[in-house]
């Protein structure tokens, strides 16, 4: 009885024991969350150690960026080149900022888009005359390439004169793109002055 | 406004699919995902409605997206004690960031590049090639013309969409998304790209802060972001990005299940991998890679059913997108062969141009060579102690699978070194995060960065 007994008092005790280790246990848990965004921990946290640790991160980041080339263009070039240039240029329109990008493909692009209805059916040079210089005015190889071009005109369908043969849409051209002065033949009237970009009516009575 | 209500719209969707997926989730992993699932669910919505006839218009889209958003509401109410529970755990065992200058510095960092890049994707409209003949003249078609199937730059004779490698046969997800900001009333369609790099870096601070320490996890977050090629694409309207997005964080999300238990983790991984191939044709060989890991864990552990699952959740966009395809009338000329076949010269060249690639410094950073260092310091680790050995094996396993892809390709459309050095460039961007997670995650590096936290956070002896 007396074994049982002392065995019972051990086993309390040993309850007792865990139960208030598992409640310090909870309370010191209690007591470190709550502390940390405290001014103490602040203090701590950002003490001499961690400017020391601040201090190799800072080199490791340095010395990578400086370092490598592909971290200096994407520092430099990428991301404070351009944003010097946006800061500098805030209130271009969305179309100053296309031409910016694209040149004078986009100017004649727009152009052709003011110029002409929604349901225009656009007939371009042949492919070969397009990139032709013509004054100090030269379109690039993007407006050889349909997509890129119905792209800027949309809705507006547009095809390329060395189609003829094979474009079923060739029947229904109702402007053409002069191009380098290119196209010209393709209007159903003369024109006496020729600029050597312009959208115009294929038919004179359109 | 519209365009704000309709992004909201499309975030608060996302949370709900989000939390109907996980409720364990930390705030940043919830905010984060909600762009990218949301804009995912959406246009899978978005060709449901096309399929079915209903013409696409920003009132179709946002009312077919409230009546989803409905049930996805009923069913988190009726499991709102659980996620009441799970919430209260959450914000019991929530722990500050241990604030540091170095962590300080990091976040700082990672602030200005984040201002900077949304300030260029957002000042250029889309001018880049490849958007300009395609992502982006689709999208704005399709929110001209409120459809896909019947889209006239697909059926119109004057425009040759069905060559091989073409655009009418990429699966759709940027061109739909493109497409509902266009319907919103937008300008330009770079609010996407926008979003989904603010996506990227709070998903990947929030999974990788479950393995890494708070310093450690803000440091790989600023390498992963100014890798140069895929910052300055991130910018652009091209989809490289998006998929990237998609592809390593569904990989990653695989590890965190593996190694953390928690089959949340493996639903959302299936569900990233999901929106993955719903990007781009190279998808599978990322969802191939994580259901190959998961069949050998299932024979394993005896345990097939979320191998089962998860495999058919991956390849049901890739059914469903074939499908359509092939009701519509819609396919371009295959570019894939096959069958198997040997070509060492082909073979060989693919391998030279994938090790140019890898050591390339301008293109990537230190990224992979310094992915290889660590695993050559982490070697005794990986075979004492199987030291993240899925994280490593899930990495070469995607990098091989997709070089078996390039190998598998019919070079009609473009030469082989063309194929190298522009798309399976861009490709790689989905190996940098994974890259960059190993580095962090590994024995050496987070032993390092705890013995830096220690140093900074223990409290000096008393002489």
């Amino acid at each position: 009885m007396a074994k049982y007994s002392k065995k019972t008092s051990i086993q309390n005790r040993a309850q007792t024991i865990t139960k208030k280790k598992v409640a310090d246990m909870h309370a010191s848990q209690k007591t470190s969350t709550m502390q940390q965004p405290g001014i103490q921990w602040l203090a701590g946290a950002l003490g001499l150690r961690s400017i020391l640790i601040a201090g190799a991160v800072g080199l490791i980041i340095y010395v990578s960026l400086t370092q490598n080339p592909g971290y200096t263009w994407a520092w430099q070039s990428y991301l404070k080149g351009n944003y010097d240039f946006i800061c500098k240029y805030p209130n271009a329109t969305l179309d100053e900022r296309l031409q910016m990008k694209l040149g004078f493909d986009y100017s004649f692009l727009h152009y052709i888009n003011q110029n002409t209805p929604e349901d225009a059916v656009i007939l371009f040079p042949d492919t070969k005359h397009i990139t032709e210089k013509a004054g100090n005015m030269q379109l690039s190889d993007n407006v050889v390439m349909k997509m890129w071009v119905t792209h800027f005109v949309y809705p507006r369908r547009i095809l390329y004169a060395n189609e003829a043969e094979t474009n079923p849409l060739y029947k229904d051209v109702t402007h053409v793109a002069i191009c380098a002065g290119h196209g010209y033949e393709k209007l159903e009237y003369s024109v006496e002055n020729r600029p050597a970009f312009i959208v115009l009516p294929q038919k004179a009575n359109y | 406004m519209m365009i704000t209500t309709g992004l909201f719209i499309t975030c608060i969707t996302g949370i709900c699919i989000t939390l109907c997926i996980s409720q364990r989730l930390k705030l940043i992993e919830v905010l984060g995902l909600a762009f990218p699932l949301g804009i995912g669910v959406q246009t899978f919505l978005m060709i449901c409605l096309d399929w079915t006839g209903i013409k696409l218009t920003a009132s179709s889209v946002i009312v077919a997206t409230l009546i989803l958003l409905a049930g996805l509401s009923a069913y988190l109410f009726f499991r709102r004690k659980e996620q009441l529970k799970e919430w209260q755990k959450y914000v019991s065992t929530f722990t500050y960031p241990k604030l540091n200058w170095a962590w300080l510095l990091c976040i700082a960092l990672i602030a200005v590049v984040t201002v900077m890049n949304l300030t260029k994707t957002m000042y250029y409209p889309t001018f880049d090639t490849d958007s300009v003949r395609g992502y982006n003249l689709i999208g704005m078609a399709i929110g001209h013309e409120g459809t896909l199937k019947s889209l006239s730059l697909f059926t119109d004779v004057n425009y040759s969409m069905r060559g091989a490698a073409s655009y009418i046969s990429y699966p759709p997800l940027s061109q739909l998304a493109y497409a509902y900001v266009y319907m919103l009333g937008a300008a330009t369609s770079k609010i996407i790209n926008a979003l989904m790099f603010l996506s990227i870096i709070f998903i990947f601070y929030g999974v990788l802060s479950r393995f890494a320490t708070h310093l450690l996890t803000a440091l790989t977050t600023l390498f992963m972001i100014v890798t140069p090629e895929m910052l300055g694409f991130s910018s652009m309207s091209g989809i490289n990005f998006t998929h990237a997005l998609f592809a390593s964080l569904g990989i990653i999300y695989f590890v965190a299940w593996y190694y953390k238990k928690d089959n949340s983790f493996l639903w959302l991984s299936a569900g990233l991998l999901m929106l993955n191939i719903w990007t781009r044709s190279e998808g599978p060989a990322f969802a191939a890679a994580t259901c190959c890991i998961l069949l050998w864990y299932s024979i394993k552990n005896k345990h097939y059913k979320p191998f089962i699952t998860y495999s058919a959740l991956c390849i049901f966009p890739f059914i469903f997108f074939a499908l359509f395809l092939k009701i519509y009338n819609m396919n371009s000329e295959s570019v894939l062969i096959t069958k198997l076949f040997w070509d060492k010269a082909k073979l060989t060249a693919i391998l030279t141009e994938e090790w140019n690639l890898l050591n390339n410094s301008t293109y990537y950073g230190v990224t992979f060579v310094a992915c290889f260092f660590v695993f050559l310091s982490n070697l005794w680790h990986i075979y004492k102690r199987k030291d993240h050995v899925i994280t490593l094996l899930l990495l070469l396993f995607v990098i091989l699978l997709c070089t078996t892809l390039i190998y598998q390709l019919q070079l009609i459309w473009d030469s082989l070194e063309a194929i190298m050095r522009y798309s399976y460039k861009r490709l790689m961007f989905a190996f940098v995060p994974i890259a960059w997670f190993y580095m962090a995650v590994n024995y050496n590096v987070a032993w390092l960065f705890e013995k830096a936290d220690k140093f900074m956070f223990s409290e000096r002896r008393k002489r």
